[in-house]
């Protein structure tokens, strides 16, 4: 259905010869370096790898490594309890359907509908606003998502377009910050990162400048073609052999050096920063988005007065926490495909379609394709 | 090489479904659509390969009829812009010519 003068832009980001290139050019530099070990920070990447196969078109020294870029992955399961506190007293909750089957500490807003609570799944923030307009019911919207998501609220509440009795739960999280952090501990090695694209459509390349000033490791934004994975991998490479890191754009048809201006003065008018708790990372600096004073008035939190304990992040084996730090694959855990499926998901990794226990479990379930075929 | 062509197969079957997948599984995924007419009250119609929804142009508020944009939980964040991808890959050709005649 991908109607071919819709998306004729894109097609050569798809072109099998130009991979098969850029493939082979991979596998010469890869021929004089170490073991290289480069991390992305996008669900979309990840799925663009693992749905492409991308893996087995890589030399064995070079190592894809997906990070924390599943923003339903690392909200804390104490921010889902709050959702779920707040639906069981009666209020609607509106939420992304990736959001929906996370679990908490005990159930998930899934398991909470099925017992009869509230729970309305939309698209975005738009779709919920148009619900609420037809119901007209006391509602909340459970606000997940990294710095792409962030500014869909924050034009509405900026333009005072939020409608009486919709109040918001926010809950995103940033990935500039993320990266900071984990480029910064010491137990990862990391050569190589691949900058997420939509994020950057709204950050701007610019925001990534600090990795190879401060890492000293090479950087590119990259998009989400096939492709634009590949050469994001063959200029990292080539940037290591030549001993010379820089920031790279690969996505230069969708992200600029400075971003969606627009989009980011939303933002800064509508939420300040906070520290941030991430499920199994744990406190980062500056990670979150918290509505400012003057639209105190919309925030769930302050409005509800809703009061959760904590619980456990994890359920007993669940090796989530290293997923997505990128420590550790799927097939190192002992219940991937196993107590653990997209049927009956034991933690948010394979809950969401973000996660990189779904991801892989969707498309083969196993990192080489190669290894199936032979 | 055998595998090559075995994973190459592998996406040439799939690739048709991609942007299906991505779209209606995913919510937090980004989507590249074509504006087809805008609306009143900063909403926009975009066709995504095929089929046609309303999507908020808020956050872009200079696009245009004809323009592909990048769509992102019903809003459109970022304009594609033609020229840059044409260039870019026209620059990365060379790169792989060199590479290949060293
Ligand atoms: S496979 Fe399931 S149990 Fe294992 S880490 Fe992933 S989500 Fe957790």
């Amino acid at each position: 259905m991908l109607k071919e003068n819709s998306m004729e832009i894109l097609r050569k980001f798809r072109d099998r010869k130009l991979i098969q290139a850029v493939s082979k050019s991979i596998e010469k530099i890869a021929k004089k370096l170490d073991y290289v070990r480069i991390m992305h920070v996008c669900g979309t990447h990840e799925h663009t790898i693992t749905f492409f196969g991308l893996r087995s078109l890589l030399p064995d020294n070079v190592e894809l490594i997906a990070g924390p870029g599943c923003p339903v992955c690392i909200v804390p399961a104490r921010e889902v309890d709050e959702a779920i506190e707040i639906v069981f007293s009666g209020i609607r909750v509106y939420t992304y359907g990736d959001m929906y089957r996370v679990p908490g500490t005990k159930m998930s807003l899934a398991d909470a509908r099925s017992e009869g609570a509230d729970v309305k799944v939309v698209y975005g923030f738009n779709d919920a606003i148009r619900l609420h307009m037809k119901d007209r019911k006391k509602s909340v919207f459970f606000a997940v998502g990294f710095e792409t998501t962030a500014p869909t609220l924050a034009a509405f509440i900026s333009r005072r377009l939020i409608p009486d009795d919709l109040m918001i739960l926010p809950s995103f999280r940033l990935t500039v910050p993320i990266m900071k952090y984990i480029l910064s501990s010491f137990d990862i090695n990391i050569d190589g990162i691949i900058c997420p694209g939509h994020v950057s459509t709204i950050v701007g390349a610019s925001a990534w400048s600090f990795i190879p000033r401060i890492s000293g490791i090479p950087a590119v934004v990259a998009g989400f073609e096939p492709l634009d994975v590949m050469l994001a991998v063959f200029s990292i490479l080539k940037m290591i052999l030549e001993g010379k890191p820089r920031l790279v754009n690969e996505y230069s048809r969708a992200v600029s050096w400075r971003g969606n201006i627009t989009a980011k003065r939303y933002v800064r008018e509508v939420f300040y920063r906070a520290d941030g708790e991430w499920r199994g990372i744990g406190r980062v600096k500056r990670s979150r988005l918290l509505l400012r004073k003057r639209f105190k008035h919309l925030d769930a939190r302050s409005r509800l007065s809703v009061s959760v304990d904590t619980g456990p992040e994890f359920k007993p084996g669940c090796r989530c926490a290293d997923i997505i730090l990128g420590k550790a694959k799927p097939t190192d855990c002992p219940l991937f495909m196993r107590a653990c499926t997209p049927d009956r998901p034991q933690g948010p990794c394979m809950v969401s379609s973000e996660g990189t226990c779904s991801i892989w479990a969707k498309y083969g379930g196993y990192e080489r394709i190669q290894w199936h075929y032979d | 090489m055998l595998y090559i062509l075995v994973i190459i197969r592998h996406y040439k079957a799939h690739s048709k479904s991609f942007y299906l997948t991505v779209q209606y599984r995913n919510v937090c995924l980004g989507v590249p659509a074509k504006i087809v007419k805008l609306l009143d009250k900063n909403r926009a119609i975009a066709d995504f390969g095929g089929i046609k929804k309303e999507i908020s142009t808020i956050l872009l508020p200079e696009v245009s009829t004809g323009d592909y944009v990048i769509v992102h939980a019903g809003f459109a964040i970022s304009k594609l812009s033609k020229r840059e991808a044409n260039e870019i890959i026209a620059s990365w050709k060379e790169v792989l010519e060199v590479l290949k005649s060293t």
